[in-house]
């Protein structure tokens, strides 16, 4: 029997010892970045970082909230030219009549019945009161954990470093496929079947493009 | 050779990432060292900032009964969570997202998020509240002006450079490339603030108080995506939304500050 050309044999091994062992280390970020893609790819559907619960609760008028006599003038003139004492005394009635602790870190009108009071941080637990109905709705949103880390690093919310690492992942994964065309050989490979699956793949990108641009 | 093939792998990965977190390091010392000059010019601008809204109540007075119908009556329009997350709820498919993203300033006019600025921390308020700034420096001369008066005259304000001060009612969350102020006479009229490709919008800022300066731009969005801003971002009436555009003011901004506002 005749010994293979020491040269090819070579190349092909480590071809394929690089494949498999950048295929292993790269397991954990492909499932980070397949994860969040299909995520973020369904942005029209869904919040991909939070969940969303709502829930709504009648508190009643904002003349029954002030506890105005009947005869009061300001009935008249409510919600929209409250004066800023009554204004503040509303949101005090507000956030007491739905048993809050603590008070809002900022209450502004977001429409002439949407009066909406901000807990906690940023948007994450608002009250909107709609003084036409008394009815208080509450929407929070909480964190999708692992989706939400995933989010993080596919985004590059943090840029700095992870702008660097996702670099060399991106390069891993190009070493991945270019690798990948030449392990196998003969009637597989590039030259049949394995080429025919490459041309396919290549063709959807670019169909698509065509198409859908 | 397979045992030191791994090696100078693992070797090789590990200098690689330690170099990456160094330079990381060395960019957030710098951009803190940035942080000195912007908080001296936020300890400048903290007085400003509470005579600009002394400013904006007088105009909030004269209030003004016709809206324009880019930003007419807002009534609750449940559009569900899914658009308020996101940007592109108002169509399914890409062109409609294209569109959007072109007007808005979303970012791909400029093909993508790209260079845009992140807010930094620029410093405290007087009363202690955090202030985030993004973008440019503000400019001494620009004129101040209340959301109210821009939005009832948008055509003689078009072209021109101001600033205007309100509370962040709304923001757009995947690309963050625009934010909304509301305006300060609670007539729920709100002014859409585009951020692209000057800087992002800080993520949750919803519920902040935000100063921002720009151009003043009077720009035709397509009827989807107007509708996608009334019904998922709660910015206006999307029965108001007639043919196939629709006009809307908004500022295209050079610089901004965003105020986390303290416990009341």
């Amino acid at each position: 029997m005749t010994e293979p050309r020491r040269g090819k044999v070579r190349w092909r091994r480590l071809l394929v010892a690089i494949h498999r062992d950048v295929g292993f280390f790269c397991v954990g970020l492909t499932v980070v970045y397949a994860v969040s893609g299909v995520a973020v790819n369904h942005r029209h559907d869904w919040d991909y970082n939070y969940t969303h619960e709502s829930s709504a609760e009648t508190i009643g008028a904002p003349a029954e909230l002030l506890s105005l006599p009947a005869d009061d003038p300001a009935r008249a003139e409510l919600p929209r030219r409250l004066a800023r004492e009554r204004q503040e005394a509303l949101i005090t009635s507000i956030t007491t009549a739905l048993g809050r602790a603590e008070a809002p870190y900022n209450a502004f009108w977001r429409g002439t019945d949407r009066l909406s009071l901000f807990f906690g941080r940023a948007d994450l637990d608002v009250v909107d009161y709609a003084p036409s109905t008394g009815v208080a709705t509450n929407e929070r949103k909480t964190e999708r954990f692992l989706v939400r880390a995933f989010n993080f690093l596919h985004l590059n919310e943090g840029r700095g470093a992870w702008t660097w690492i996702a670099d060399v992942y991106a390069i891993l994964l190009f070493l991945l496929a270019i690798s990948g065309i030449f392990i196998v050989k003969g009637r597989r490979g590039l030259m049949g079947r394995g080429g025919v699956y490459i041309a396919l793949g290549v063709a959807v990108p670019i169909v698509a493009v065509l198409l859908l641009r | 050779m397979t045992i030191t093939r791994n090696l100078l792998v693992f070797t090789l990965s590990a200098l690689a990432l330690a170099a990456c977190v160094a330079c990381n390091k060395g960019e957030a010392a710098s951009s803190a060292d940035k942080g000195e000059p912007q908080a001296q010019a936020v300890e400048k601008a903290a007085p400003e900032m509470a005579a600009a809204e002394k400013a904006v109540e007088p105009a909030a007075a004269a209030e003004k009964v016709a809206a324009p119908a880019a930003v007419a009556e807002e009534k609750p329009a449940g559009c569900g969570h899914a658009a308020e997350g996101s940007c592109g709820a108002a169509a399914a498919a890409a062109p409609a997202e294209g569109d959007h993203a072109e007007e808005s300033g979303c970012g791909a006019e400029t093909g993508g998020p790209g260079p845009a600025m992140e807010a930094v921390r620029a410093g405290e308020t007087p009363l202690g509240q955090p202030i985030f700034h993004a973008g440019g420096d503000f400019g001494e001369d620009t004129p101040e002006v209340a959301v109210e008066a821009l939005m009832a005259n948008p055509e003689e304000w078009a072209g021109k450079k101001v600033k205007v001060t309100g509370d962040v009612s709304a923001m757009c969350h995947h690309r963050r490339g625009w934010f909304a102020v509301v305006a300060g006479d609670k007539s729920g009229q709100q002014l859409r603030v585009l951020t692209m490709p000057a800087f992002k919008v800080p993520a949750g800022s919803i519920g902040r108080t935000a100063r921002a300066e720009g151009t003043v731009e009077l720009i035709e969005v397509p009827a989807a995506h107007a509708k996608h801003l009334m019904e998922g971002h709660k910015l206006g009436d999307p029965s108001e939304v007639q043919g196939a555009t629709m006009k809307q003011v908004v500022l295209r901004a050079s610089a901004a500050d965003f105020i986390e506002v303290a416990a009341r």
